[in-house]
């Protein structure tokens, strides 16, 4: 706490003790919306961001049910020229099309999806939102080390996310997510859209530079008094190794961008075969930045759950050491495995080193999983919304991780390489991993981020939709690889049908769910009940202030007393007595 | 020959070599090499694994969910928080499971990797959105049949004789993978790679293998396996197929030899549609006016071409169309992509001729009146 003072960089007023919820409006709308855009509160930063990544997952979304429409029939064109099956171009009403054209529609809402959802979304979503709105909290701090650097890196995003987007649609960018060469810069001459979808991919990942920066140096210097380095939240190593990693990866995108502009601008063969350069290096570079950005997904993801999983079974963490480095060991191991993206063109030595690396990385994964398990023994489990979504993320993360197997194997994964059973993978891990951890803290922490609390019945019905919907959607598509669907594939042999038609409903029962859970938020912050401050018994700091916090989060600074997890022993703040009952003080275990 | 299976099977293989309705399920195929059975055989292995920890898992988290769910005046209770013994058993049983993995893994990509000597060489040339194997006496495939929403060319293999591919491709990144062998391998503008199987004896109780010519004096079996581009090359990805057909080596034998087109005695617009098929022109340009990702070749000669930039020509004549094949960005017809490479380096001077000579034809305007009847001439 010496050497940064939040007070002179976060704030100017000192007065705490008659300061209302953060929420308050400043006056007029106007003058709230001023307010709002040049804010450098940490919890309205955090909720603008949760809005953006929200509107940049419908976007994303939308893309994916434009993928699925597609999908549901294959293309054919009978001997008389007229195409069947090419259902976007109908929905476009476009006239007058060929089979490459339609291809080419596919080809650019599956660009659209993929970039949306990783740079857009997946990547910021939950350090960026979750994370700058209850780091600061759950350290005790009032603010991150850096605001105004927080507020810059919120309107990084903001004009990353749009100069992206509009580069895809302007640009009909058509390469995928991965925008590899030579492809990328044989179909366009100029390497206009390789060199911009890059650059989006750097504005973003500046982004995220800034925030993590802020975060490791926020997680150094501002902890509350008392709180050492093992006595953090799960949440906040989570975070906090997220930061490393994005600090370390993401200068490698920005040296690619160079290279591109490089062998643009000086003609010198880099990647371009044409000019004598290396048609695979791309790959590497992409990958070398990408792989470890895997892990950026899905540790926050983890750090959420090792949160919900103790609150609502009031046990403390199993292992907490073992999770702790374990967040570690996988950022240290993640940049070393970029190579399994690349089985099918490396050399075989190449492919048996990286193989062998890849499975390193199970090992603090499989660990994590069993210590989640470990901790709900002798519980007392809640399955509420957040709890209903925690099970969710240890059923859907334990079969991407499982089927991740066959993958870093390398025989198997000749044939499971760029195959439907990969894209099924992913999204098992992602979807299944990311969003699903993300709707666990959403849903766990909306009524202390608004002071509102939600229809728990409705958000039930939405989870339902979501686990059956991305069950059917997805679960599906491991058949479809393994009996040789490739995936980027527009139209595809007539046997796969039936499993794209029912992979196609389960996304529309998906994107239900979605809604349901859309319209429960949106009720909850029209005439939702006042949340408690502390409604779930949680034991770090964030529940010591109220719902929603105080401006300046406490009206005390803080003083650790406890550690985040130690439910037998410590009465929850702010709860009612006998709210949340101990267990017998006598301990009935060997330990 | 020698036999190859069985050096190629894999010492673990035979663990679980019977499959399993559950493997047909997932595979809806039998693997139809031995490196294919190879590795279904990891993949049962890794999914039975799999299962077993899934199940206990989840099993112990709903059973933890329902045994200790919240009741009034029950609390939660204390256990160990931390388990050295435990902790080091669930961390070292996995990674002595996935050392297994790794080496059964490492085992059977190896196999797949090295080709034996004798292997019967070819060579694969993919470019956007077309396979073209040629053949050790220089012929290509001429053949196609319909699968997906256009016509594919047809390779035939010799069944039970290894073979290789070397393969390259003349613009972006292709992978030629065949699923019923369980294997694919990138193919690189700039650099060989190699792809080797060894295609299995026919099995009539197969119920994959059909009989050509039933009922003839020259009936024989035939097995299909599909070929797929799987690294994505843009907008017909999808329809860069391919059928690899095994047949009886003697059906193969003669099949090659029917293939080998001889100049000899040929008109030139027959040699240019000959090679319309053979250099892959076919995969973008039809002759029959339908558009596909380039011009149709019914309507190039003579015909006026307005290009994407705004300017036109009024008569396509020879010095637009070898531009065209040579440079092909140079001019781009209006409302087609600017995708086709260069055949710079591919194509011969007499070669570009006779496609010349071709799309005269297939205009109507051949120098000498053609005898046979082409249903495209004089259109």
């Amino acid at each position: 706490m010496a050497t940064i003072d939040t007070h002179t960089s976060a704030t100017v007023e000192h007065d705490h003790h008659d300061e209302g919820s953060y929420l308050k409006p400043k006056g007029s709308m106007l003058i709230t919306l001023i307010d709002w855009l040049s804010t450098i509160d940490h919890k309205k930063i955090g909720v603008m961001y949760l809005f953006a990544v929200f509107f940049m997952f419908f976007l994303g979304g939308v893309a994916a049910l434009a993928v699925r429409i597609e999908l549901l029939e294959p293309i054919r064109q009978a001997a008389d020229g007229t195409i069947t099956g090419s259902n976007l171009a109908s929905l476009f009403g476009l006239k007058d099309y060929s089979v490459a054209q339609s291809g080419n529609l596919y080809n650019r809402f599956m660009t659209l999806h993929g970039a949306i959802m990783v740079f857009m979304f997946i990547v910021p979503g939950i350090p960026a939102s979750l994370g700058n709105f209850f780091l600061p909290l759950m350290i005790g701090a009032k603010d991150v080390a850096f605001p105004r650097l927080n507020l810059l890196s919120w309107y990084i995003y903001l004009f990353g996310s749009m100069f992206g987007v509009i580069a895809i649609i302007l640009g009909g960018v058509d390469t995928g997510w991965t925008f590899y060469t030579p492809y990328s810069t044989t179909t366009d001459a100029d390497h206009l859209n390789v060199v911009l979808m890059v650059l989006a991919a750097f504005i973003l990942g500046f982004s995220s530079i800034f925030t993590g920066l802020n975060f490791v140096v926020t997680v150094h210097k501002l902890r509350a008094p008392g709180m050492g380095w093992f006595d953090m939240p799960l949440f906040v190593w989570a975070i906090y190794s997220t930061a490393i990693i994005q600090v370390l990866a993401t200068p490698v995108i920005g040296i690619t961008l160079l290279l591109l502009v490089f062998e643009r601008t000086f003609n010198v063969g880099i990647f371009d075969p044409a000019m004598g350069g290396d048609p695979v290096l791309f790959q590497h570079f992409f990958w070398f930045y990408s792989h470890p950005v895997v892990y950026v997904m899905i540790l926050p993801a983890m750090g959420i759950i090792s949160e919900t999983l103790t609150i609502y079974s009031r046990k403390k963490i199993f292992g907490y050491h073992a999770i702790a480095f374990s967040s570690l060991a996988i950022a240290a191991i993640s940049f070393l495995v970029w190579g399994h993206h690349l089985f099918t063109s490396e050399g075989t030595l190449t492919a048996t080193i990286f193989s062998a690396l890849t499975f390193l990385v199970a090992i603090p994964t499989a660990v994590k999983v069993f210590n989640w398990v470990a901790t709900l023994y002798k519980g007392s489990i809640v399955l509420n919304t957040p709890m209903l979504y925690t099970m969710m993320f240890l059923f859907t993360f334990l079969i991407g991780g499982l089927t991740g197997l066959p993958l870093g194997a390398l025989s198997t994964d000749l044939h499971l390489h760029d195959s439907y059973y990969v894209v099924a993978h992913f999204h098992y891990t992602m979807f299944g991993g990311m969003v699903v951890a993300f709707l666990a803290g959403i849903h766990h922490w909306w009524p202390k981020m608004f002071g509102k609390e939600y229809s728990q019945l409705g958000s039930k019905i939405g989870f339902f939709l979501v686990f059956i919907g991305f069950n059917v959607t997805f679960f599906t598509q491991f058949f479809l690889g393994t009996q040789g669907m490739p995936r980027r594939y527009a139209s595809y042999l007539s046997e796969f049908q039936p499993l794209h038609q029912i992979s196609t409903i389960g996304s529309f029962v998906l994107a239900m769910g979605f809604f349901v859970h859309l319209f429960v938020f949106i009720q909850s912050l029209a005439v939702g009940k006042k949340a408690k401050p502390n409604y779930c018994g949680g034991l770090t700091l964030e529940w010591e202030t109220s719902s929603p916090p105080i401006e300046h989060n406490f009206h005390h600074e803080p003083m650790l007393r406890h550690g985040p997890y130690e439910f037998a022993d410590v009465v929850p703040p702010q709860c009612e007595p006998g709210e949340y009952p101990m267990p017998d003080p006598v301990e009935n275990n060997d330990h | 020959m020698m036999q190859h299976s069985n050096a190629l099977g894999n010492p673990f293989s035979s663990l679980l070599a019977q499959v399993g309705p559950i493997q047909q399920l997932i595979f809806g195929e039998n693997a139809s090499s031995a490196a294919g059975r190879s590795s279904d055989g990891l993949f049962m292995f890794i999914l039975w694994l799999s299962v077993f920890f899934f199940v206990v898992l989840m099993g112990l988290s709903v059973y933890f969910c329902i045994v200790y769910r919240r009741r009034p005046g029950v609390t939660a209770q204390r256990t160990a928080t931390h388990n050295t013994a435990l902790e080091l058993t669930w961390s070292v049983v996995p990674l002595l499971i996935l050392v297994v993995i790794f080496f059964w893994g490492f085992d059977g990509f190896a196999k797949s990797r090295i080709a034996p000597g004798e292997a019967e060489q070819l060579i694969l040339t993919a470019q956007k959105w077309e396979w073209t194997l040629q053949y050790p006496n220089g012929v290509t495939s001429t053949e196609r049949e319909l699968r997906g929403s256009r016509t594919q060319p047809i390779f035939y293999v010799p069944e039970n004789k290894p073979i290789q591919l070397r393969m390259i491709s003349s613009d972006v990144i292709h992978s030629f993978w065949v699923p019923d062998f369980r294997i694919k391998r990138d193919v690189f503008p700039n650099r060989y790679t190699s792809f080797w199987f060894q295609p299995e004896p026919l099995d009539l109780s197969d119920s994959r293998v059909k009989i050509a010519g039933e009922g003839t004096a020259d009936q024989y079996p035939y097995l299909d396996h599909m070929i797929m581009c799987a690294e994505y090359c843009g907008d017909l990805h999808s329809d860069m197929l391919g059928v690899l057909r095994v047949v009886p080596e003697s059906v193969y034998i003669k099949w090659l030899a029917s293939q080998a087109f001889d100049p000899e005695g040929k008109m030139p617009w027959e040699i240019g549609q000959y090679l319309y098929v053979a250099k892959g022109c076919v995969a973008c340009h039809t002759t029959d006016g339908t558009s596909g990702t380039g011009p149709t070749w019914t309507k190039v000669w003579g015909q006026k071409h307005l290009f994407a930039d705004g300017s036109s020509v009024d008569q396509v004549d020879e010095n637009y169309i070898r531009e065209s094949i040579l440079d092909p960005a140079a001019k781009v017809v209006a409302g087609f992509p600017n995708q086709m490479t260069s055949y710079q380096g591919q194509v011969t001077e007499e070669d570009i001729n006779n496609m010349i000579a071709y799309m005269k034809h297939l205009a109507g305007v051949d120098t000498a009146p053609a005898d046979e009847s082409s249903e495209e001439g004089g259109s």
